[in-house]
């Protein structure tokens, strides 16, 4: 499970991209996502924090205690570690999704 | 009810969570969570009660997040720096039999009966949350003038309180550094500055030193901190420049050191350090044995058991010459390299600062040991961490292992202090920029709770 959320187009991978523009809390980033993903992607909070704190392990990504609106609340930052991790995954996910488009539009296969 | 159910969700979390100091941060994260979601609905118009169920129950299996967490969050014990460690202090009743050939039981009973209080310390510094000292905004400071403080009052009266205490004041400085640290991690992104007043401050908190005089315990102290404020500049923990940080941190230092060093350079002391052969027969002497080939030959007469000759004795009574230094330097660098690569790993800034101020008081103890018995050190020695059989210096030498391991062990947990919201901060004033015809000028006050943001734009 850990390496599929972890692979190209995982949830992972969606995490990171958010954390690309700006740090944010865990509530934050599940709005963020289903706001910009147009309801698709809905992550349970159960979900999201095992998932950020295996980033947080890894080296992705860094937490601290930040305020917002008066609350101490735990944001996360991305790593310079991370924006390496997100910019591998982007580029495995553009060529598998473009393969795929390739399949699905019946386009000739280049070099052929 | 809704209480009920928020209530019973944490608490089956919880019981999933095996190690129990990172049970309150862990639901304390997925509580606010839940407060948040909460919020959120009731602003769509959902009753309190019903909002905080439905938040609930859109949380997940509260076993599995527990699991999750759980595997996620261990102690982490790093056996092979305690194996080092104890293995110091194992080999130091063996040095020391050694270097002290007659009565082995006796040195070896002194030697643990004296680690015996410091292995307590050791193992209670290990099992402690460090983090506790960068919870709150004062704690650091108060711990760093407490110990400042006492050192002085100690340092101030020690020709009379000496007959009655058990803990000298050098050893109150030598804890200074990891009080230091602390500071510092509450310092974060302060600019220049605040590198430039922190080595103002490395210099001046171990001065008391000097009033027993105990320069080495003074030079330890100084150097470690100013280390750390090293390191802190190179992490990019005060947010300026890397040169001109280090600039801040260590070019007062070296101003100070250049004018001392120039100041002393024509001294007897200093000149009869440089050139013992001047004095063979005074105070060239010791260096004279010290350097010597084959090691010092002062116990063909009687047997000399001072602790701070305890390599030179060694060296003697084995015939190994210089092997035991090499050895002993190799001794501290395994534990040394060890302990900077699980330092390097760390997540937190904090904790590495934390880890290095105790790590770079037991380092500097073993070079200046090191440096002394080879007579290549103007100032005499501390201790040699572990080896040595001071139960004082043992003590202080193994809680700050402990201090080490407990930032290592505690990294899962650790977060790097308070920041501002990360949201974009407006200063309160007006700002004009100029444009074709005109100029722009904005105007920014702070929202009170319930007004609105008061900007004026006005154009002239």
């Amino acid at each position: 499970m850990a390496k599929e959320k972890s692979a190209p187009g995982g949830t992972g991978m969606l995490l990171l991209s958010l954390l690309s523009r700006r740090d944010m809390y865990g509530y934050e980033m599940i709005e963020e996502l289903r706001r910009r993903s147009n309801r698709v992607f809905e992550l349970k909070a159960g979900t999201l924090y095992p998932l950020l704190h295996t980033l947080e392990a890894q080296g992705h990504v860094t937490a601290f205690d930040g305020e917002a609106g008066g609350r101490v609340r735990r944001y996360y930052h991305l790593t310079e570690s991370g924006r390496a991790a997100l910019a591998e995954q982007s580029a495995a996910w553009n060529t598998y999704a473009g393969a795929v488009r390739g399949v699905l539009e019946g386009g000739e296969p280049c070099g052929a | 009810m809704a209480r009920e159910a928020l209530r019973h969700y944490l608490d089956q979390v919880g019981a999933q969570i095996r190690w129990r100091r990172a049970r309150k941060p862990l639901l304390e994260e997925l509580s606010d969570h839940i407060g948040d979601q909460a919020r959120a609905y009731e602003a769509e118009g959902v009753p309190g009660p019903e909002a905080l169920d439905r938040a609930v129950a859109g949380m997940g299996d509260p076993v599995e997040v527990g699991r999750e967490l759980d595997r996620l969050h261990r102690p982490r014990t790093h056996w092979e720096l305690v194996i080092v460690v104890a293995a110091l202090v194992c080999a130091g009743g063996v040095v020391q039999t050694l270097a002290w050939p007659g009565d082995a039981a006796y040195l070896l009973g002194r030697h643990f009966t004296r680690a015996l209080p410091g292995g307590v310390l050791f193992v209670l510094a290990w099992l402690s949350d460090y983090t506790r000292l960068l919870r709150r905004r004062a704690t650091p400071w108060l711990v760093l003038g407490a110990l400042a403080a006492g050192g002085r009052i100690l340092h101030a009266n020690w020709g009379i309180l000496r007959p009655y205490c058990f803990w000298s004041p050098v050893y109150l400085d030598l804890l200074l550094p990891v009080a230091y640290a602390g500071v510092l991690c509450r310092l974060k992104g302060r600019g220049w500055f605040t590198v430039l007043l922190c080595a103002l401050g490395a210099l001046a908190l171990p001065l008391s030193a000097l009033m027993i005089p105990q320069l080495s315990a003074a030079l330890v102290s100084a150097a470690a901190m100013l280390l750390v404020l090293g390191a802190a500049v190179r992490l990019g923990w005060f947010s300026c420049k890397t040169p001109l940080g280090l600039l801040c941190a260590w070019g007062p230092a070296a101003g100070l050191g250049g004018y001392c060093l120039s100041s002393v350079l024509d001294s007897s002391r200093w000149q009869v350090f440089l050139h013992p052969e001047l004095d063979p027969l005074g105070g060239g002497w010791m260096y004279l044995q010290l350097r010597a080939e084959n090691g010092p030959d002062w116990m063909s007469g009687d047997l000399w058991t001072h602790g701070d000759f305890m390599l030179a004795d060694l060296s003697w009574q084995t015939d190994a010459g210089r092997w035991v230094y090499l050895l002993t330097a190799l001794a501290f660098a395994l534990f040394a390299a060890l302990a900077v690569r699980r330092v390097g790993r760390l997540h937190s800034t904090a904790g590495k600062l934390i880890a290095l101020s105790a790590l770079w008081v037991l380092l500097l103890q073993a070079a200046l040991f090191v440096a002394f018995n080879l007579g290549w050190s103007p100032v005499g020695p501390l201790s040699l961490p572990f080896l040595s059989h001071g139960g004082r210096f043992m003590a202080v030498n193994l809680l700050l292992a402990g201090v080490i391991l407990s930032v290592l062990r505690m990294d899962a947990l650790a977060r790097d202090g308070l920041r501002q919201s990360p949201l974009p901060q407006l200063p309160e004033g007006t700002v004009t920029l100029p444009l074709p015809g005109g100029t722009l000028a904005l105007t920014y006050r702070r929202r009170e709770r319930g007004a609105d943001l008061g900007g004026t734009p006005a154009e002239e």
